[in-house]
């Protein structure tokens, strides 16, 4: 007669492998046929691969949050005209690729029939991309300016 | 010639100078807020560049703005349209100094006869019959002199603002007793609405008609004056319908209406095309109201009427734009003669059944009508969505026909074709009124709307 507790021993055993029957005979002759239920087998089979995938999500998360951090932010033209980058050739720009801008901070001037209007940085981040020349014309809402958002 | 010419304006005129222009081989510039990305002009131009949010003001009627367009398109020359910029004398002058061509009459044009005491007195000056009134603007509403001048135009006499129209400022006096408060009611609601108090007094004429006549003028003091338009049916002073000819104007008429519109061309040395309106009573007397120093709405119910010896055809925005090229016109009055009879329908996204509430939204279905003698002016397709920060004006619907009650058919037959689900439109209440008995019998005055369509209601 198989016991409890040799039973158990069968069972934890069958649970540790990919067997999906087990015949266990007793030196009487007593045949006790264990049989993987098949929902559970499901279950270990999902175990096994959600441990596969958290492992190379757990790689692949790193690099896309280190983007994430990065957020763009587009300014555009707060109306129609000349887009300039400084007061006069004798001034130095007001931003260069790389600058750290400020929030309120003037980075450039659009000029329409002698009137100039200040385009205001809204946020604070480091100018990624100048897209407009210095002295070219601009439509209204046209995006000049790409920042690279500081981190909050 | 005009190289590139900017359009400062939208919808459905832009898309008519538009096409005007590219048939002469010019450039389009076409301008447009951030509400009008899918307007049609935009789509129909060369080129097209956003110069403003919604909001007109930082747009359409923004002169720096259509300016610097112009500078950043290099287009030589701006049509102004109609309303928006066409009669601000001050962008007139400013595209002068920045050597743009206007497409349009000169400042001194538009000054002229923008303020209408002053418009009158030329009027008059010039030998053109105006309404017996006061001539002078009113400086003292106590002056006890007044009181004697106004019991000398008689009554029912009308008040009106100088600086504007639209029936802002404006007031019918019927007795004495009214006279004072309407007086300062009108003085205050045109201060409010133009800026001014100006206001002048004259007789009112009862159940008047509504008649203008069209004017081309070039550079060179050619005038040029056509058939009359009826444009009675008005609700609260917009055009609603508008016809050509006058079904009450005879021949001897139509010759003294144009020579009084060419008098006053003449006297302030008008260049490109304009409207000299008049009031005209049951009699068939007329007299000068205002001139209006621009092409107007209902330009194509000329356009469809007028047949022009040797020309044939006749586009008034192409002339324009020739006219402000230095061009002359190629005929005179003499070489035109009036081909049947046309009528034009202003279909609004408004709800007739609802007061004319502004009905803006997604156009679902759209079938335009067609034909023989239909033609339709519009910036709509399906599947557009009108915004609701500009006018409700739609589409033109205007149809010729070798008489009268032919072109009342015609226009009834194209007003069942056209259909346009998803918005309200006046497309119902034009077929009514094509309908009234009164209309068909031609009795027809500015108070046509109240005496025969509103009672219905």
């Amino acid at each position: 007669m198989v016991s409890l507790e040799e039973l158990k021993k069968y069972i934890d055993f069958l649970s540790t492998t990919d067997i999906e029957e087990l015949e266990v005979v007793s030196p009487e002759g007593e045949k006790i046929m264990l049989k993987r239920s098949e929902v559970l087998s499901d279950v270990l089979s999902l175990k096994q691969k959600k441990d596969t995938q958290t492992q190379t999500k757990i790689e692949s998360v790193k690099p896309e949050q280190q983007v994430e951090e990065k957020k763009e932010f587009v300014i555009s033209s707060p109306m129609v005209g000349k887009f300039l980058l400084s007061t006069s050739k004798d001034h130095p720009p007001f931003i260069v690729v790389g600058a750290q801008v400020k929030q309120g901070q003037k980075i450039a001037i659009i000029e329409t029939m002698r009137i100039f209007r200040d385009v205001i940085s809204p946020k604070n981040g480091v100018v990624k991309k100048i897209l407009v020349e210095d002295g070219q014309f601009v439509e209204y809402s046209q995006p000049l300016v790409v920042l690279e958002l500081n981190e909050e | 010639m005009i190289k590139k010419l900017l359009i400062a304006n939208r919808g459905e005129i832009a898309v008519r100078i538009i096409r005007a222009a590219k048939e002469l081989g010019i450039k389009t510039v076409a301008i447009y807020s951030e509400a009008d990305k899918d307007c049609l002009h935009t789509i129909l131009a060369d080129e097209k560049i956003c110069i403003g949010p919604a909001t007109a003001s930082e747009s359409y009627l923004s002169i720096p703005n259509i300016i610097s367009a112009c500078e950043a398109t290099g287009a030589d020359a701006v049509h102004p349209g109609y309303g928006f910029l066409a009669e601000n004398t001050y962008f007139a002058e400013v595209c002068e100094a920045c050597g743009i061509t206007f497409v349009g009459p000169t400042k001194e044009n538009i000054q002229k006869m923008g303020d209408k005491i002053e418009a009158k007195k030329i009027a008059k000056k010039a030998g053109v019959p105006i309404v017996p009134g006061i001539e002078e603007p009113i400086d003292n509403p106590d002056d006890p002199e007044l009181n004697k001048e106004i019991k000398k135009i008689g009554f029912p006499l009308i008040i009106k603002a100088a600086l504007g129209g639209g029936g802002k400022g404006m007031r019918i006096v019927h007795s004495f007793d009214t006279f004072k408060i309407s007086l300062l009611t009108a003085m205050e609601e045109s201060k409010k609405a133009f800026g001014s108090d100006k206001v002048y007094i004259e007789k009112y004429i009862e159940e008047p008609k509504h008649v203008e006549v069209q004017v081309l003028a070039d550079k060179k003091g050619n005038v040029v004056a056509f058939p009359e338009r009826d444009c009675s049916v008005q609700r609260r002073h917009q055009k609603l319908i508008e016809e050509s000819p006058c079904p009450i104007v005879d021949e001897r008429t139509r010759r003294h209406l144009a020579r009084a519109a060419v008098k006053l061309c003449e006297e302030i040395e008008y260049i490109s095309a304009g409207t000299v309106e008049f009031i005209m009573d049951k009699k068939g007397n007329f007299y000068f109201m205002e001139m209006n120093t621009r092409i107007q709405v209902e330009h194509p119910v000329t356009e469809m009427v007028s047949l022009i010896k040797k020309k044939k055809g006749l586009d008034l925005i192409k002339e324009q734009i020739l006219i402000a090229s230095g061009e002359k016109i190629g005929f005179s009055t003499d070489d035109i003669s009036i081909a049947g009879h046309a009528i034009e329908c202003r279909i609004n996204a408004e709800d007739p059944d609802k007061d004319f509430i502004p009905s803006p939204g997604k156009i679902e279905e759209l079938i335009l009508p067609g034909g023989n003698g239909v033609r339709v002016d519009t910036h709509i397709y399906q599947g557009y969505t009108i915004p609701t920060f500009y006018d409700s004006l739609i589409a033109k619907l205007i149809v010729v026909g070798s008489n009268r009650n032919e072109a009342i058919k015609k226009m009834l037959r194209a007003l069942d074709e056209f259909k346009i689900t998803g918005i309200k439109t006046t497309i119902p209440f034009h077929k009514k009124v094509l309908q009234t008995q009164a209309f068909i019998e031609g009795d027809v005055s500015t108070n046509f709307l109240q005496k025969y369509i509103y009672e219905q209601v």
